[in-house]
């Protein structure tokens, strides 16, 4: 190919090829007229491509963002993916993220709306807010030892639903296993009532605490349950006599070691009738009325 | 703050569209390019290395043409095409590394070079008096076109750079060839007569419209009056002109 050197500028020269283009070329010492066999051409800057990738770009990047953020951030921690529902006798239910994060609390009897009345579950997670609405309710008398907490979680997830359950029940039981029973599924079952055999349930085995001496009236009075009362302890052959009633029974004057006893129990008494006979203080056949009498006379 | 932008700027971005103050550019900041080739070039320019300091100017050219204040100051940006089309350039030379000069000596202890064993075929004297004729002619080509307003490198500028438009606009010519009246009237109304040549031709009036600076410089060649341009082109039409490239 030649080309014929048309114009030249210091930087370039504008030649014509044989096809008709004019070029512009780098100007290697050409004149004007000179024809010439090879040139190197002038690069032209590539035309911009249509600012229009820009704006678009600049929302892809955005959207990304906002993906990121919403399926990152947002849904695990701040969309309902579950509730926890715990049933002592107030009944509440906690709607949980994914994250275990609290996101609401609801009271769905009268008392549950009065355990969390004033509580805040902003910002918590699952577990502490468990233990704190299982504080609040001891601290206001709902729940006391010996009673069941059930405990219902419910999801479209059946793997989160499980794993959640079990870490609910570990979790409560880990604290107030001693005292409390922590019961898992459905059902309101009030706190009070026994258990139910039917439903998944965790009975900890609670050691019953030693109770306290019971009151007298309860004891012996007429609706008194006389199988779990102290009967056995008491009067038994191994029983303490000094924390008994002996001295109510015999008064403060009543010499007890030697005479009642060999009285009362003793091979040869008919306690019955001779508490009847001092009762009614009729007839005297018996030495207990002998020995009374002498006492009380000395 | 107002002001901070160097003056460089301003000319280099007047310099992307008229070639005069390209021009002038270019003579203001010669000596940077001249220094930027010699960083590559490692010895003077003068010293047998001519072609890169016009490659080095041509770059700046490019670097001219390509360049956006925005995208930070000039010199640096004009540095670094100078280098990048210099390593192009050496390497395109590379190709031909197994070729011995005819500068280069002939090897039998004179130190005439091997240039001188050529016959010489050339005969300077019609080759000076063709020169001197081409350039009378580009002179008056150039007249012309500047009385239609135009510049050579407005032409350039405007050339059809795709295979496909180059070809329409050689049937444009083609066309216009075979109704010399159109050509006629070019030069007197100085107006491109592109209803005719689109409904004659058959090619797009919008691409006429896009190429309009270079039909009409294509055009003129082909009237009256420029038989060695004329006869330049001889490629144009190679089903007429019958000559292989």
């Amino acid at each position: 190919m030649k080309y014929l050197v048309m114009e030249v500028h210091p930087a370039y020269a504008v030649v014509l090829d044989e096809e008709g283009r004019f070029l512009k070329t780098a100007n290697l010492h050409y004149q004007v007229g000179d024809t010439v066999q090879s040139v190197i051409e002038l690069q032209r800057p590539k035309a911009k491509t249509p600012a229009i990738w820009r704006p678009l770009s600049g929302l892809a990047a955005a959207a990304a963002c906002f993906c990121l953020a919403f399926f990152g951030y947002y849904q695990p921690n701040y969309t309902a993916y579950g509730t926890l529902r715990i049933q002592i006798n107030p009944d509440v239910e906690m709607t949980v993220s994914r994250t275990d994060r609290v996101l609401a609390l609801e009271g769905l009897n009268a008392d549950g709306e009065d355990l969390i009345e004033g509580y805040s579950c902003r910002g918590k997670d699952r577990e502490t807010a468990a233990n704190e609405l299982v504080e609040r309710a001891i601290a206001m008398g709902y729940l006391s030892d010996g009673d069941t907490i059930s405990i219902t979680v419910s999801s479209s997830d059946a793997d989160w639903q499980a794993r959640e359950e079990a870490q609910v029940q570990a979790q409560l039981k880990e604290r107030y296993g001693e005292t409390i029973m922590i019961q898992l599924g459905g059902g309101a079952v009030p706190a009070d009532t026994s258990p139910q055999s039917d439903s998944t349930q965790v009975i900890i085995p609670v050691t019953p605490p030693t109770p306290a001496p019971a009151d007298d009236d309860t004891d012996y009075g007429p609706g008194a349950d006389g199988v779990t009362d102290y009967n056995d302890t008491d009067y038994g052959p191994n029983g303490d006599g000094v924390t008994n009633y002996d001295d109510t029974d015999y008064g403060p004057n009543a010499d007890g070691v030697t005479d009642y006893d060999d009285t009362d129990y003793g091979p040869y008494t008919d306690g019955v009738t001779d508490y009847e006979d001092r009762e009614d203080g009729g007839d005297q056949d018996t030495d207990y009325d002998d020995d009374w009498d002498d006492g009380d006379d000395d | 703050m107002v002001g901070t932008e160097h003056s460089i700027v301003g000319q280099v971005y007047a310099a992307k569209t008229d070639p005069e103050a390209a021009d002038t550019l270019i003579g203001q900041y010669i000596g940077f390019i001249r220094s930027e080739t010699v960083k590559f070039i490692h010895t003077s320019p003068e010293d047998g290395h001519e072609d890169e300091l016009s490659i080095a100017m041509l770059a700046f050219y490019e670097a001219v043409l390509g360049y956006e204040k925005s995208r930070g100051a000039f010199l640096p940006y004009a540095a670094r095409a100078i280098k990048n089309r210099l390593v192009d350039y050496y390497r395109a030379e590379k190709r031909h590394g197994n070729v011995v000069s005819l500068h280069a000596p002939k090897g039998d202890g004179e130190d005439s070079p091997m240039l001188e064993t050529l016959p010489d075929i050339r005969d300077e004297l019609s080759g000076y008096e063709m020169r001197a004729a081409s350039q009378q002619e580009i002179r008056e080509f150039c007249e012309q076109l500047g009385r239609l307003g135009l510049t050579l490198a407005d032409v350039a500028d405007n050339c059809p750079r795709q295979e496909r438009t180059l070809d329409a606009c050689r049937r444009v010519l083609a066309y216009a060839r075979s109704r010399p009246e159109l050509l006629d009237r070019l030069v007197e109304s100085g107006r491109l007569p592109v209803n005719e040549l689109a409904a004659g031709s058959g090619v797009e009036k919008k691409t006429l419209e896009r190429h309009r600076k270079y039909l009409v410089a294509i055009l003129l060649a082909f009237t009256n009056g420029y038989e060695i341009i004329r006869g330049h082109l001889c490629q144009l039409f190679p089903a007429k002109g019958g000559s292989a490239k």
